[in-house]
């Protein structure tokens, strides 16, 4: 037996990552996937929801931070999160706004809390105190609401302005 | 993103967020509504024993814990106010830190902060030599001459007051024995005060015998030569102002309210020191006028002698409650003789005095036990524990609630 039992991963196009098995355990999905199976040499584990592109940066960050723990960030989220967090997450961040949300998206299917908490205050760092117009536009989403659903909501949430 | 996503996201936002993201798209709506994530805002806002509390009786409610918060916004209701400007000049009044020591610090930090948030600054002058309201603030450097005068009056709109409050900053001659010398005071008072003071307040000649004598004004004096200030007029400060602007569950005992009459001179200074920073070559000037700022650290040297001329008479009215009337009495000899020798003794007294002395005070207060005399064997029985946690209750949350509040207006 090796000293350094690994996991094979495999993403969805089918390319395969060869990682250490305490590395990966910080998701909570391929620990559990882990517990369940044989103790194979190199359990090979599919991960059918997850690119390879992305897996990579799941690696890269559980290879990081599985010996590093990451910082707990504050929520709500205290001006922007480049003044929360360390530079090697600042570093890890910076990519393009597709793969991020890729992430966001392995992060959770993976369950790995950590990474979660730091894709997703990435981006609502970047929606604080966007118009619901500029939101739209950076997120691709069509506007569905009638104008007096949008006065409803307005009315509604007044006093969270006022607060 | 499915929801799941969108509400993980969302926790990290906050209150100010709410609209822009509901108005979105539906799906967005729908997730920003939804009972979890108000927890979580809950959770982060509130007190986490607020939170057991309430758990149990949540149940199905629809928004159940967005109204809890909507309740505990309106009970503070305070409104910020939209600006705080002179002109264009934008005034920033928090604190970059605290002045004041741990024991302390949430509740003082939060009656600065919440002082800070309610006023709006209408107008700063500057009073010339001939008494007359002369230059409005900010300055130009060359538009007057520091060496003359240093009369400033501001005028301060405060959500809940319905008159202004003046602020006048006095540096005015004293001549005895042939010599000049100068004494230094802030004044407040109403605006219908101010004006029935006015005869006394109208340089050059003040006399600050006759001011002190003012009933309607509250008087902090410096006192140069001893470095403590002496306070009149602290009624008035306290019946007339601070009951209109705080809501009286947050004036909590006398002793509380003494302590923000410091405040109200630390603002000021601030006020004067903004104002003075902003438009002059060297801001340094103004403050040589105001004494005890010789040093870099003008602020923390104006408060040390707030505080002391406060804790003087803080100590008085706690040692009268506490001590036996012969130790009493030894206590009042020592202090009028002026035995804050230092800053360090200050600091011992207010540990004694406000850690220990000073709760008790204010449990016994809240519960008449004003007269059993026996404060420091005060038992804590259940009714005190109940008082204690809802103390706590409240600081907490306004220490969240104001901290929520000024990072917003930093954004």
């Amino acid at each position: 037996m090796s000293e350094t039992k690994q996991v094979e991963l495999t993403s969805k196009d089918k390319v395969s990552f060869k990682v250490d098995r305490d590395v990966i355990l910080m998701s909570g999905l391929v620990k559990d996937m882990l517990e369940e199976g044989d103790e194979d040499e190199t359990p090979i584990i599919p991960i059918p929801n997850v690119d390879s592109k992305p897996l990579q940066k799941v690696i890269e960050y559980c290879q990081y931070h599985h010996k590093e723990p990451a910082q707990e960030i504050e929520k709500p989220l205290k001006g922007k999160i480049e003044d929360v967090i360390c530079d090697w997450d600042k570093k890890f961040l910076e990519i393009d706004q597709s793969l991020l949300i890729e992430l966001i998206m392995a992060a959770n299917y993976l369950n790995i809390k950590d990474l979660l908490d730091l894709t997703c205050a990435k981006v609502a760092s970047m929606i604080k105190g966007k118009s619901p117009e500029q939101i739209r536009e950076m997120f691709g989403i069509e506007n569905d609401f009638t104008p007096e659903e949008e006065a409803k909501i307005r009315e509604e949430n007044k006093w969270c302005e006022e607060a | 993103m499915n929801r799941d996503v969108l509400g993980e996201i969302f926790k990290f936002l906050d209150f100010s967020n709410v609209i822009p993201v509901a108005l979105v798209c539906r799906e967005w709506s729908e997730v920003m509504h939804s009972e979890n994530l108000w927890k979580v805002y809950f959770n982060s806002f509130c007190y986490s024993k607020d939170q057991l509390l309430l758990e149990s009786q949540c149940k199905d409610i629809k928004n159940y814990w967005k109204n809890q918060i909507m309740e505990r916004c309106s009970a503070f209701c305070c409104k910020l106010p939209a600006r705080r400007f002179i002109g264009s000049q934008k005034l920033n009044l928090s604190l970059s830190h605290s002045y004041f020591p741990s024991s302390d610090s949430n509740y003082f930090s939060c009656f600065f902060k919440v002082l800070c948030s309610r006023i709006e600054i209408e107008s700063a002058k500057l009073i010339s030599l001939s008494g007359e309201e002369g230059l409005s603030v900010p300055f130009l450097s060359e538009s007057f001459n520091f060496s003359q005068t240093l009369n400033f009056k501001i005028r301060l709109k405060i959500e809940g007051l319905s008159e202004l409050l003046i602020a006048r900053v006095y540096n005015v001659p004293k001549y005895s024995k042939g010599s000049i010398s100068r004494n230094y005071f802030m004044y407040f008072a109403l605006e219908s005060d101010d004006l029935s003071n006015l005869q006394y307040l109208t340089p050059p000649m003040v006399k600050l015998n006759q001011v002190k004598s003012l009933k309607r004004s509250f008087l902090f004096e410096f006192i140069k030569k001893d470095r403590f200030g002496s306070i009149t007029g602290q009624e008035y400060l306290i019946e007339r102002i601070l009951s209109q602007i705080f809501p009286p569950h947050l004036l909590k005992s006398e002793i509380e309210k003494q302590e923000m009459a410091s405040m109200w001179c630390l603002i000021i200074g601030r006020i004067l020191s903004l104002l003075d920073a902003s438009r002059l070559t060297d801001h340094k000037e103004v403050w040589k006028f105001i004494p005890f700022t010789k040093s870099k650290q003008n602020e923390e040297s104006l408060v040390y002698a707030f505080r002391r001329g406060i804790y003087r008479e803080r100590a008085k009215i706690i040692a009268h409650r506490v001590l036996p009337n012969d130790k009493y009495v030894k206590f009042m000899k020592g202090r009028e003789s002026d035995s804050f020798a230092s800053f360090e003794e200050l600091k011992m007294q207010k540990v004694e005095i406000i850690s220990m002395e000073h709760r008790k005070v204010v449990m016994a207060k809240s519960l008449d036990y004003s007269n059993s005399g026996a404060l420091g064997n005060v038992s804590i029985n259940k009714e005190i524990l109940k008082q204690i946690k809802l103390m706590a209750l409240s600081d907490e949350f306004m220490k969240y609630y104001l901290d929520y509040k000024f990072s917003r207006i930093k954004e």
